[in-house]
C-alpha cells in the first residue's frame, strides 16, 4: 500500500510542477503557441497519461535493471531523450555498476564505477544532479553516446537511499532547461522511490531467498549423516545463502594446531588444498581461537592475512566473512565466505552464517555420533558375520569330518574283511602245521611256525583295534549295554591274565568288594579294555607283581589295575592315550602292542558314561583306573 | 549250558528261531564222524583250512561247493545235510539269498545253518540274526574254539561268535 501511495505522491508532485510550470495541458501535447516553451526543443512530457503510464511502467517492474530500462524507454520515447545511460548503486561493493544504457550502444561503457573517481560517483555521493552543458568541455564524463552534446546526471533517490545514477543524454549542447530539470528530477525522483520500493522488495526477496535456502540446508543438514555430504552441503548453502563466490570450511584438527581445508563450494580441488591458517595469526585462525567472526573486505591488504587467505587472494577473493563453528564451546572449525569484488559483510549476513555454522555443528556432531554407531554397528555386523562363516565353516568341517569318518569307517571294514581272509588261512593252516595235524614238525620248525602265527594274531589284533577306533570315531560303535554283574567278568580276566604273568613270575592279586553291584554295560567291551590294561600291566612289569582292585565310590564303581612296573614319567602321561602312541616303541613292539589299545579303552569306557585315568611313578608302577556309571535299572 | 549230547538223527527238535536249537528227548545214536557237512565258501584256502579244522574236530564228512548255483548239485550228492557252513560274501548268489532260497527248499527247514564270514561288524551279525541264520562264526577262526563251536551248533546250541 505505501508503495502505491508514494507512487501517487509522486505522480501528483510531478502534476503539479507540470502545472505550476505550464507545461501541462489537458489531452494534448502543448502547442508552443499557447505555452511559451523555455526553449523550442524543451524536452517536455505529453500529457498526465503518458505520466501515469510512466507511474505504471515503471511500478510493474521487480527489478532494478526493468526498472531503469523502462525509465529509459519512457524518457527516450516520451521526452525523445536520445541516450540515456542508468548505473545502479551496488551497496555491497559500495560502488556503481550494472550500467542500462537505452538509445545507441555506447562503446568502451565501464561496467563498474568508483564512487570517488567519477562524475557519476559525484552525483551519486553528494546527491546533487550534475549538469553538462557541453560534453566536450567535460572529459572526465564517462559512457557518452557517440555524437552527444550535453548531459544531465541526476542521482536516483536521496544519498542514503541511493539506488542509481541517470545521465540523461542529448545530441544538442545545452539542451537541458531550468523547468524541464526540474521536472527531470521530480522524474528521479519518483524513479528512485520506486527503485528503493524494488530494493527493498528484492532485499525481501532476497532475505527469503536466504532463509529458504538457511531453512533447506537446516533440512539437509539435520537429515544427512553422511559426513561427505554434510560437510558439502555446509559450504554449498555458506555460498549459496550470502550470495558469494566461493565459500570454505576449514577444519580444526588438532588443539591450537592449523586450519585445514576440509570442504568448499567455488574454488577449485588445488587452491582448496593449498589453504592453511595458522591458529590464533591468521584471520580464519584468530576466528578459531577468539571463537568470534571476523570479517575482511579486502584480504589484500589484511594484517591477518594469512597462508589461507593469501591463497584466496591470489586466487581472486577480495573480501572474507569468517565464523567459528562451534558445538557447546567446543571447535569444529571455521566457516568462510568470499567475494572476488569489495564487500562490506553485514551484520545480517554474520548471523545468517552463524546460524548455518551452529546447525553445521550440530550436523557434524550427529554425523560424527551416527559414525561411531555405524562403525560399532559394522563392526558388529562384521563379528556377527565373521561368526556365521566361522559357524558355516564348523559346519562344514564337521560334516566332512563326519563324512570322512564314515568313509574311513567303510575303508577300514572293507580292509579288515579283505585282510581276515587270508589272515584265517595264515594263523589256522600255521596252527594246524604247528600243532602236528599235518605230520611231525621240529622244535625249530615249531619256533618258526610260532613266530608266523603270533605275527598273524598280532595282524588280527590291530584290524581290530582299528576297526573299533573307526567305529567310535564315525560315531557308530554301539555299545550292547545288558545288566551285568562285573565280578564273573573280573574273575574270567583275572584267569586269562594268569597266563601272561605266568612266565614272568609276576604275582597277581585281587582286591574285590563282594558288594558290587549289578552295572548296564556291554559286557564284551568291559572284559576288552579289562583285558587290554591287563595285558599292558603285564607287558611293562619285569618284577612283583599286579592288583586288580574293584570297588564302588560316589555313584561308579572302579576298577583299577596297578603294577609294579617301568612307570610313566609325567611328561607322558597325557600320551598314554594318543593313537599309535607306544612309549617305548621297541618294548611294545617286542611285546606286540598295536598302540591303540589304551585309546580304544579310554573311548569304551566314555562311552559307557564313565572316565579312565592314570597315576604312575617312573620306575615303581602304573595304577589305570577307570570308573563305570551305576545306573538305575528301571531307566 | 545246554546239555551236552549228540543229535540224533530220530530226535525231534524244535527249532526256535532267535535261538538256534532246543534239544528235547534226544537220542546219541551217532558219532559226529557221521555228520554230513555242507561247506559253500568261494576261496580256495579257506575252503581247505575250513575242512582241515573239521577234520581235526572229528568231522570227516563235508562237501564242498564255491557258488550258490552248485548248491544243488551238490546237496544232491550228500545222504542227507546236517550242518551247512555258508560263507556270506560269494559271486553272484550272497550268502543271505541263499539261506532264503533253502528255507524255503523242505530237505532244509530243520537244518542249521551257519554264517561264515570275515565280515564281523556287529551290523553283519544283526542282519545274520534277522535274516534266520542258527549260528555264526567268524573269520579268521579260532584254531582253538573251532571244534567245539561247530560241535556245540551240531548239538543245538546258539553259537555266535564273529571274534
Amino acid at each position: 500500500m505505501s508503495h502505491l501511495n508514494k507512487i501517487l505522491n509522486s505522480l501528483a508532485a510531478i502534476g503539479a510542477t507540470l502545472v505550476a510550470t505550464g507545461l501541462f495541458r489537458m489531452g494534448k501535447r502543448a502547442p508552443a503557441a499557447v505555452v511559451k516553451p523555455l526553449r523550442s526543443e524543451d524536452l517536455l512530457p505529453t500529457s498526465v497519461t503518458a505520466l501515469t503510464d510512466l507511474a505504471q511502467h515503471l511500478a510493474a517492474q521487480t527489478d532494478l535493471d526493468g526498472l531503469f530500462r523502462a525509465a529509459g524507454e519512457w524518457l527516450h520515447r516520451e521526452y525523445g531523450i536520445q541516450a540515456i545511460v542508468t548505473y545502479r548503486y551496488q551497496p555491497a561493493t559500495n560502488d556503481l555498476g550494472h550500467p542500462i544504457t537505452t538509445g545507441p550502444s555506447i562503446g568502451g561503457l565501464p561496467l563498474r564505477l568508483r564512487l570517488g573517481s567519477s562524475i557519476y560517483g559525484q552525483v551519486a555521493t553528494t546527491g546533487t544532479p550534475y549538469l553538462v552543458e557541453s560534453i566536450e568541455r567535460e572529459p572526465r564524463l564517462q559512457g557518452i553516446a557517440l555524437g552527444m552534446q550535453s548531459a544531465y546526471l541526476l542521482p536516483l533517490g536521496p544519498t542514503d537511499k541511493l539506488v542509481g545514477v541517470m545521465c540523461l543524454q542529448s545530441v544538442r549542447s545545452s539542451a537541458f532547461s531550468q523547468p524541464s530539470q526540474a521536472m527531470l528530477r521530480r522524474i528521479a525522483t519518483l524513479i528512485g522511490t520506486l527503485g528503493q520500493t524494488t530494493v527493498r522488495y528484492l532485499n525481501g526477496q532476497e532475505t527469503i531467498r536466504r532463509f529458504a535456502r538457511f531453512q533447506q540446508a537446516a533440512l539437509n543438514l539435520s537429515t544427512r549423516l553422511d559426513s561427505n555430504l554434510l560437510l558439502r552441503e555446509i559450504a554449498e548453502a555458506a555460498r549459496d545463502m550470502l550470495g558469494t563466490n566461493t565459500s570454505i570450511l576449514l577444519d580444526y584438527p588438532q588443539e591450537e594446531g592449523d586450519l585445514f581445508a576440509l570442504a568448499w563450494s567455488g574454488i577449485s580441488d588445488q587452491t582448496a588444498r593449498g589453504i592453511r591458517a595458522r591458529y590464533r595469526e591468521d584471520l580464519e585462525g584468530l576466528v578459531a581461537w577468539a571463537k568470534r567472526p571476523a570479517r575482511s573486505s579486502d584480504l589484500r591488504t589484511d594484517q591477518r592475512t594469512g597462508l589461507g587467505t593469501q591463497v584466496l587472494a591470489a586466487a581472486g577473493m577480495i573480501s572474507e566473512l569468517a565464523v567459528p563453528v562451534l558445538f557447546a564451546d567446543r571447535l569444529f572449525g571455521v566457516l568462510a565466505v568470499q567475494t572476488d569484488v569489495p564487500r562490506d559483510f553485514t551484520d545480517e549476513d554474520m548471523s545468517l552464517l552463524m546460524a548455518l555454522a551452529s546447525h553445521a555443528s550440530l550436523a557434524l556432531r550427529n554425523a560424527q555420533l551416527f559414525e561411531r554407531l555405524d562403525q560399532a554397528n559394522q563392526q558388529l555386523e562384521r563379528t556377527v558375520s565373521d561368526l556365521v562363516i566361522a559357524n558355516q565353516q564348523a559346519d562344514i568341517a564337521r560334516l566332512s569330518a563326519v563324512e570322512s569318518s564314515q568313509l574311513k569307517t567303510e575303508f577300514v571294514n572293507n580292509m579288515s574283511h579283505e585282510l581276515r581272509t587270508p589272515l584265517n588261512a595264515v594263523i589256522n593252516f600255521t596252527r594246524i602245521v604247528m600243532d602236528g595235524h599235518a605230520g611231525a614238525v621240529s622244535t625249530e620248525q615249531v619256533g618258526f611256525l610260532t613266530h608266523v602265527h603270533d605275527s598273524g594274531q598280532h595282524l588280527l589284533g590291530l584290524i581290530n583295534d582299528i576297526l573299533d577306533l573307526a567305529k567310535i570315531e564315525a560315531g557308530k560303535m554301539e555299545l550292547r549295554p545288558e545288566p551285568t554283574d562285573l565280578m564273573p567278568i573280573l574273575k574270567g580276566v583275572l584267569a586269562t591274565a594268569i597266563g601272561l604273568t605266568r612266565h614272568k613270575q609276576l604275582s597277581l592279586t585281587e582286591q574285590l568288594d563282594e558288594q558290587l553291584p549289578t552295572l548296564v554295560i556291554d559286557p564284551m567291551r568291559v572284559r576288552q579294555v579289562l583285558l587290554n590294561l591287563l595285558s599292558n600291566a603285564a607287558k611293562f612289569t619285569d618284577q612283583g607283581g599286579i592288583t586288580l582292585k574293584a570297588y564302588c565310590r560316589e555313584n561308579t564303581v572302579v576298577v583299577a589295575v596297578s603294577d609294579t612296573g617301568i612307570g610313566i614319567a609325567p611328561e607322558d602321561m597325557t600320551k598314554v592315550f594318543e593313537e599309535f602312541r607306544q612309549l617305548d616303541g621297541s618294548l611294545a613292539r617286542s611285546e606286540g602292542g598295536t598302540g591303540l589299545g589304551m585309546s580304544i579303552s579310554r573311548r569304551f569306557v566314555q562311552l559307557h558314561g564313565g572316565d579312565m585315568w592314570i597315576e604312575s611313578e617312573i620306575g615303581k608302577g602304573t595304577t589305570v583306573s577307570f570308573s563305570l556309571p551305576i545306573r538305575d535299572m528301571l531307566q | 549250558m545246554k546239555l551236552l549230547v549228540s543229535i540224533g538223527a530220530e530226535s525231534t527238535p524244535h527249532r526256535n528261531s532267535n535261538t538256534g536249537w532246543i534239544i528235547e528227548n534226544a537220542i546219541v545214536t551217532e558219532q559226529p564222524a557221521d555228520k554230513y557237512i555242507l561247506i559253500v565258501e568261494d576261496d580256495p584256502r579257506n575252503a581247505l583250512v575250513t575242512q582241515a579244522m573239521l577234520k581235526i574236530a572229528g568231522l570227516t564228512k563235508h562237501y564242498l561247493c564255491s557258488a550258490g548255483t552248485q548248491v544243488n548239485d551238490t546237496v544232491a550228492t550228500m545222504p542227507r545235510v546236517d550242518l551247512v557252513l555258508l560263507d556270506l560274501q560269494l559271486p553272484g548268489e550272497n550268502g543271505f539269498e541263499i539261506l532264503k532260497r533253502l528255507r524255503r527248499d523242505g530237505r532244509f527247514v530243520s537244518v542249521p545253518i551257519v554264517a561264515v564270514t570275515a565280515q564281523v561288524m556287529f551290523s553283519e551279525v544283526k542282519r545274520a540274526t534277522e535274516a534266520g541264520f542258527d549260528g555264526f562264526i567268524g573269520k579268521p577262526f579260532s584254531f582253538d574254539r573251532f571244534g567245539s563251536q561247530i560241535h556245540r551248533i551240531l548239538q543245538g546250541e546258539p553259537v555266535w561268535e564273529p571274534r
